[in-house]
């Protein structure tokens, strides 16, 4: 698997196109300081008021905050509301 | 939003030591799930479909946690409360019909740009080709119609029917007059219709006779139509042109002694009177010419479609009587008169440049003047009667 992807995003490098087309990796969009999308993880570790970690291919994602909720919970897609402090790969290098 | 809300869902609590790992599962299973809140530290409430219940139902066997279902919402839930009202029901249903019945009507009629032409007419005749409020809009010709309806008019250059929704809008653009179109084979004079100070002369025309500062009298040549070039044969033309004068009006009224005004006779009578809206159903007969109305009081009867008012008051008859006037009233009145009569000599688009009003003594009796001086065009063309039509040309 990581071998496929690790291969794809070697063509889409080669053919100059963007890595976002890639319907499978790990995306991450945060609108102002209320609303946090988070597209193709994998699943949920801990969920609380002030904290979402989540697991995806590339690692744990942690979003800390207050009064957090988990406003839709779909196939690939998560939305977290409410007011986010903060959000990091924990086993990022 | 609106889908979920029309398949239904469920604000459930679920309870469990490890809320992240159902979570997780029903993620997996591809169950939609909103609204994820955490109420406590093992419990958290969530909205779901009614649909995906039963997935948790497979789960809760699985995991071991307790659920418990706090409200349902949704259009099934809310049908399933309403459909023993058949009131409401009937209701809704009527208000849907009337709607969807009325929104194929015309409820509501404009027409924009009608000027000169006679909007009553154009209603009326939209009417007779069946255009009308509370007519069907669909598959009605409106071009057609249109256009029918303007060719029967003069004044309507052309006309536009639209039917946005219930409104109809009644375009109309409105034909230019006709210009008057000067027969140039006719000499003529332009002659002083008024008599007066000239100001200016623009002569497009002809041969101009008089120039600024004279002083002209009525029916004087102001701008000649024969024509003699050097030494050839004269020769007439149709003069044209404006001559602006200085005119004075003048207006001498004599003051009045008397004047009229309505006195109280003594005479009254009660009278009685109900009126619903704007719509007088019943009311005392009044039995003199000039009367005033006293009101002694009235009553609103109800308001609920219009106002019922029952109104109680006296008549108060009244006679025309004859009042003399003081010195002082009489200049008054004399001076009001005169500016009036002068005013109504003015013609059409006259400058005034003097107003002067003033009273005089003339064998004991008042009398008010006004002097107004204008500027305006006092030049109006005259045919040339005499002669023969020599070489009739254009200069």
């Amino acid at each position: 698997m990581n071998r496929k992807k690790r291969t794809l995003g070697t063509v889409l490098g080669w053919l100059d196109l963007p890595q976002e087309i890639d319907p499978a990796v790990f995306r991450v969009t945060v609108i102002g300081m209320r609303r946090a999308s988070v597209e193709n993880h994998t699943g949920i570790l801990q969920y609380s008021e002030t904290c979402v970690r989540l697991l995806s291919a590339d690692g744990v994602m942690r979003i800390e905050g207050k009064e957090l909720v988990l406003r839709e919970l779909a196939s690939g897609r998560l939305v977290v509301e409410g007011c986010i402090r903060a959000w990091r790969m924990e086993d990022a290098i | 939003m609106i889908w979920q809300f029309m398949q239904g869902y469920v604000i459930l609590q679920l309870e469990a030591p490890a809320l992240e790992r159902i979570l997780s599962a029903l993620f997996a299973g591809g169950v939609r799930v909103r609204r994820v809140r955490r109420t406590g530290a093992c419990v958290c409430e969530l909205e779901m479909p009614c649909r995906h219940v039963r997935t948790l139902f497979s789960l809760r066997r699985r995991y071991g946690f307790r659920m418990r279902v706090i409200q349902r919402r949704g259009l099934p839930f809310l049908w399933r409360k309403l459909w023993r009202r058949k009131v409401l029901l009937f209701g809704t249903a009527f208000v849907l019909a009337a709607f969807c019945f009325l929104s194929t009507r015309v409820l509501i009629m404009e027409v924009r740009g009608c000027e000169r032409m006679d909007e009553q007419l154009l209603l009326d005749t939209l009417r007779e080709a069946g255009v009308q409020r509370y007519m069907r809009h669909r598959g009605v010709d409106f071009v057609g119609i249109a256009n029918a309806t303007a060719a029967r008019f003069d004044q309507i250059a052309w006309l536009g029917l639209h039917c946005e929704g219930v409104v109809l809008t009644v375009e109309v653009k409105e034909s230019l007059p006709m210009p008057e179109i000067e027969d140039i084979s006719v000499p003529c004079d332009v002659v002083a219709a008024k008599a007066g100070v000239v100001v200016s002369v623009t002569m497009l025309r002809g041969k101009a006779l008089v120039k600024p500062g004279d002083r002209v009298s009525d029916g004087q040549i102001l701008i000649g139509g024969t024509v003699q070039y050097k030494d050839a044969a004269p020769y007439l033309t149709r003069a044209r042109g404006t001559v602006t004068a200085a005119v004075v009006y003048e207006a001498r009224v004599t003051a009045p002694t008397t004047e009229r005004e309505l006195a109280e006779t003594g005479e009254s009578k009660p009278f009685l009177r109900f009126r619903i809206g704007r719509t007088t159903v019943f009311e005392t007969r009044c039995p003199y010419p000039f009367v005033r109305e006293e009101p002694d009081g009235s009553a609103q009867l109800g308001s609920l479609f219009a106002s019922v008012v029952l109104e109680r008051g006296i008549y108060r008859e009244l006679i025309q009587t004859e009042r003399a006037l003081s010195t002082g009233q009489q200049r008054e009145a004399a001076v009001v008169a005169a500016e009036a009569a002068a005013t109504a000599q003015l013609a059409a688009g006259a400058d005034v440049i003097v107003k002067a009003v003033w009273t005089e003594e003339e064998n004991g009796v008042i009398v008010g003047v006004c002097r107004i001086t204008t500027e305006e065009n006092i030049g109006i063309q005259r045919e040339i009667m005499h002669g023969a039509n020599n070489g009739i040309g254009e200069d």
